[in-house]
């Protein structure tokens, strides 16, 4: 998609820079409308922002607000750096036409011929359609649809990861707006913020494009095709807060936040978590509890076989309620030091790991519990019975 | 390719004098003439025409939007008698009137080219100084969608399989049809139609 660097005008021979933007240009030297007509020019529109300062700023406060949010963080995050970007789009529109061979499908019911009598002569006159069955069948019938309208697709021109942005979540946020787009006048756009580089070629996009819009059997033809850049405003927000910093990116346009990391409400979490190991204590009491109650009252020690009641109780404890108890105060351990952000996307708001867990002080009774699983698993079974137990 | 290849003059092929049309238009307009220049390919001049507000619809400022004209005489081979006798009652189309301006709005053509072509007296044609919106449609691919549109509007009647369509143009011209703001949509000033606000893309 690379034009020429120079050219030069037909009325007085100066030598002119390619436009940027616009077909139409005038001559830097004689004044003379020019038209631009090379091959591979673009037309750029831009969706022109929605929210004002204001708006803006109230959209982030009440955003840092949000319920899975640190309570303070409105209040303690500092805004360090804002960068309004201007993101590329393709955005095809044609028309495309043609006819398409459908087929129809139809079920008929026909009425078979007279059953012979016995005697070899056809029935007549009323009885004889008595003893008629209908025949049911479904006939393929030719029929075809003529197909003569606009099409629209819109395409991300550069590559959208480096703004941890969905490419689907854009689009289709970009595409219920669509009605609002404008001219785009370059030099206003460079300097309001940073005009993104296209970094994917037209032409692959059309080769993906224009199979979509053409019919598999290729009856649907691609009439018109005017492929545009739609340039879309984001601006990306970069907070401090607790000695980290957070980013969110709104797109402008549809004033929606479409990506972000934010920092997720602790207390949450460590509530959840002792809410969970008091849960779990309070539910390995009532079992062992239980159990003693039941082996004391048991009829192994009325007969002296104290022993081997203990044991038995201390196997059961050992292999239903120790990995039980391990599994909870893991998860509680992970509720309560694994570091958990807050990622906002066009599906919505999602709580999400943000790097490893801190070493775990419950390793060697994880590597016990591993051991159990091994033992119980791997044949450890058939060992306890053979000694017995 | 040269440089001077790229660089075409915006000049009137008629009077020499500078043509209109904005940033972003594929057709330019001379006013004093009476001329729309094509720049597709290489510069081709049509007649400009205007369509004339008909009486109540709409108050306001109108937006003149182009559109392409195209008359022409249709013709169909049918398969048989049954489909000749179904197309033959249809009321015949007028001139197709194919949008000439960008949108970001699909099916646009649904909405205009079949009604206008369905209510051709409607449409009254003069001379007119206003400004149009920027003219992008290529006018060599309307013998086709003329021909399509055609056979479109047959099948309305009956089952196009194994029917020929043919579409001879006869006479091509760029019309600017008067569009006004209604309260959250545009209405055209000709028969009232409502095009969504942003159909038309100033």
């Amino acid at each position: 998609m690379s034009g020429p660097r120079a050219l030069s005008c037909p009325e007085c021979g100066g030598t002119v820079a390619p436009p940027l933007a616009a077909r139409k240009m005038i001559c830097e030297f004689c004044g003379k409308p020019l038209f631009y007509r090379e091959a591979g020019f673009l037309p750029r529109y831009l969706l022109p922002p929605s929210m004002s300062e204001q708006e803006l700023q109230a959209a982030a406060r009440t955003l840092l607000r949000g319920r899975w949010l640190p309570s303070d963080l409105s209040r303690r995050a500092l805004l360090v750096r804002r960068q309004r970007s201007y993101l590329p789009f393709y955005l095809l529109t044609g028309k495309r036409g043609g006819v398409l061979a459908t087929g129809r499908e139809r079920v008929v019911q026909e009425l078979s011929p007279s059953l012979p009598r016995q005697d070899g002569a056809a029935l007549r006159g009323p009885l004889q359609h008595s003893f008629e069955r209908p025949k049911t069948e479904v006939r393929l019938e030719e029929d075809s649809r003529v197909i003569l309208g606009d099409f629209r697709y819109l395409y991300p021109a550069a590559a959208l990861s480096n703004w941890d942005l969905l490419d689907v979540d854009l689009r289709d946020a970009v595409k219920e707006i669509l009605d609002r787009a404008v001219p785009a006048d370059m030099e206003e756009l460079a300097g309001q913020g940073e005009v993104v580089d296209v970094d994917i070629p037209l032409e692959r996009i059309l080769d993906i494009g224009v199979k979509a819009v053409q019919s598999a059997a290729g009856e649907l033809k691609v009439m018109q095709l005017q492929p545009a850049l739609l340039y879309v405003p984001v601006q990306t927000l970069t907070f401090r807060y607790g000695g980290q910093f957070y980013t969110v990116t709104v797109e402008e346009a549809g004033a929606r936040w479409v990506s972000g990391r934010l920092p997720f409400r602790r207390d949450y979490a460590v509530l959840a978590g002792l809410l969970m190991t008091a849960g779990l204590g309070l539910f390995a009491g009532q079992f062992l509890s239980a159990i003693a109650g039941a082996v004391s009252e048991g009829p192994e020690l009325a007969q002296g076989q104290g022993r081997w009641a203990v044991v038995r109780l201390l196997a059961v404890v050992g292999v239903l309620l120790f990995p039980l108890i391990a599994l909870g105060l893991n998860a509680a351990w992970l509720m309560i030091r694994a570091p958990l952000v807050v990622r906002l996307g066009g599906g919505g708001v999602r709580v999400d790991a943000a790097g490893p867990v801190p070493k775990s002080p419950m390793a060697p009774v994880n590597a016990l519990l591993r051991f159990f699983v091994g033992a119980l698993l791997g044949g450890a079974a058939k060992e306890l019975e053979r000694w017995g137990l | 390719m040269t440089g001077e290849a790229l660089l075409i003059p915006l000049v009137c092929p008629r009077c020499g004098g500078e043509l209109e049309g904005g940033e972003k238009a594929l057709v330019f307009l001379c006013h004093p003439c009476r001329l729309a220049v094509s720049m597709h390919r290489s510069p081709r001049p049509f007649p400009l025409l205007y369509a004339t507000p008909a009486a109540g619809k709409g108050s306001g400022e109108p937006v003149y939007a182009p559109f392409w004209r195209l008359e022409g005489k249709a013709s169909w081979r049918a398969p048989d008698e049954e489909r000749r006798r179904a197309y033959d009652r249809l009321t015949p189309l007028g001139p197709l009137f194919f949008p000439a301006f960008w949108s970001p709005r699909a099916a646009l053509y649904d909405n205009l080219t079949l009604r206008y072509a369905l209510a051709p007296a409607s449409i009254l044609l003069g001379p007119g100084e206003a400004p149009v919106l920027d003219g992008v449609l290529d006018p060599a691919d309307l013998p086709e969608m003329a021909r399509l549109t055609w056979l479109a509007y047959l099948d309305r009647a009956s089952d196009v399989s194994g029917v020929e369509c043919l579409f001879e143009p006869t006479g091509l011209a760029y019309v600017a049809v008067p569009f006004v703001r209604e309260a959250d949509h545009w209405a055209d000033g000709v028969l009232g139609i409502h095009v969504p606000e942003g159909g038309l893309v100033r």
